[in-house]
């Protein structure tokens, strides 16, 4: 499956993303995801205090955030980064998406939730959603090419 | 230990794995014993709450490196190959959990972590150990879990 590639609107340039995950291999298996849609991953992060320090140092456009990570776990973190930029749009990227772990991370400032595994097609229709108002127009129409 | 908190876990392996490893999944074992530490690498993923106890995964090293493998994602090292194992047993762990928390179970789960050699040696509670066979893939996982439900009520 191919990907239009989702770009910002004010300069057409790729989305930056910022992804939180205490697991290499899961950073590693995500940033491929979010590459195959174009976007460049500007900071990693392997947990949440890190995380609040790599999104104050980038400003990304999107945070990508697992919820079980050592120290401090992603719902904390997503209450950090909100605390400090209100309009920061973070995705939940978990294999815990029990309702209340859903529910928390909604109420803390999170915009979305994707269930691990990760399909790509999923993650696409969310970041699409996300980012809905930050698209170039022309792929705002666009979707996964089968 | 019952089995509604064991089935969810195979229900979460068998689709994890599945998916990860584009192959069926089948049981090929599954016995209540004592826990015991598994061969080789392997990631083990506790919880408290309503339900306390651990979850002991076991794969082998070689299958690991193909699953990376095939999400592009090179993998060498022995710390990057107890990684994927943490990782999957991440995945397997968290999709069960998903739905004993749909049955009013409430727990914290804490990150994975390697699995120490000798670590189920102390524990005197009863464990699921289950082996998976995915396209000659073996995968092994020791569940050992109790309720604790009336600590927490």
């Amino acid at each position: 499956m191919t990907f239009a590639p989702l770009l910002r609107s004010k300069d057409q340039q790729p989305f930056r993303y910022l992804i939180v995950d205490d697991s290499a291999f899961a950073r590693r298996n995500l940033a491929r995801i979010v590459e195959s849609f174009g976007g460049k991953i500007v900071a990693e992060a392997s947990d949440g205090a890190v995380a609040l320090q790599q999104y104050t140092q980038h400003h990304p456009d999107i945070v990508l955030m697992d919820v079980t990570m050592p120290n401090v776990r992603g719902i904390e973190a997503v209450e950090m980064i909100i605390k400090k930029d209100h309009n920061a749009r973070i995705v939940m990227v978990s294999s815990v998406g029990s309702q209340d772990n859903v529910v928390l991370a909604l109420q803390k400032g999170a915009r979305h939730f994707v269930q691990k595994p990760v399909k790509p097609e999923v993650l696409y229709e969310v970041l699409r959603y996300v980012l809905a108002d930050l698209l170039a127009k022309a792929h705002v129409a666009a979707g996964a090419q089968p | 230990m019952k089995l509604d908190l064991i089935q969810p876990f195979i229900n979460a392996a068998d689709a994890v794995l599945s998916e990860m490893l584009h192959q069926p999944v089948e049981i090929v074992d599954l016995a209540m014993q004592q826990p015991t530490d598994p061969e080789g690498a392997a990631a083990s993923i506790s919880l408290d709450g309503d339900i306390e106890g651990n979850v002991v995964f076991a794969i082998d090293p070689k299958a690991a490196m193909a699953i990376a493998g095939a999400m592009n994602c090179d993998v060498t090292s022995a710390d990057a190959v107890v990684d994927v194992i943490c990782e999957l047993a991440n995945l397997i762990v968290g999709n069960a959990i998903v739905a004993l928390n749909d049955s009013g179970f409430q727990f914290t789960v804490h990150p994975p972590q390697p699995h120490a050699t000798n670590s189920c040696a102390d524990h005197d509670s009863e464990a699921v150990l289950m082996r998976f066979d995915a396209g000659g893939t073996a995968v092994l996982m020791n569940i050992s879990m109790r309720y604790c439900r009336a600590a927490h009520a």
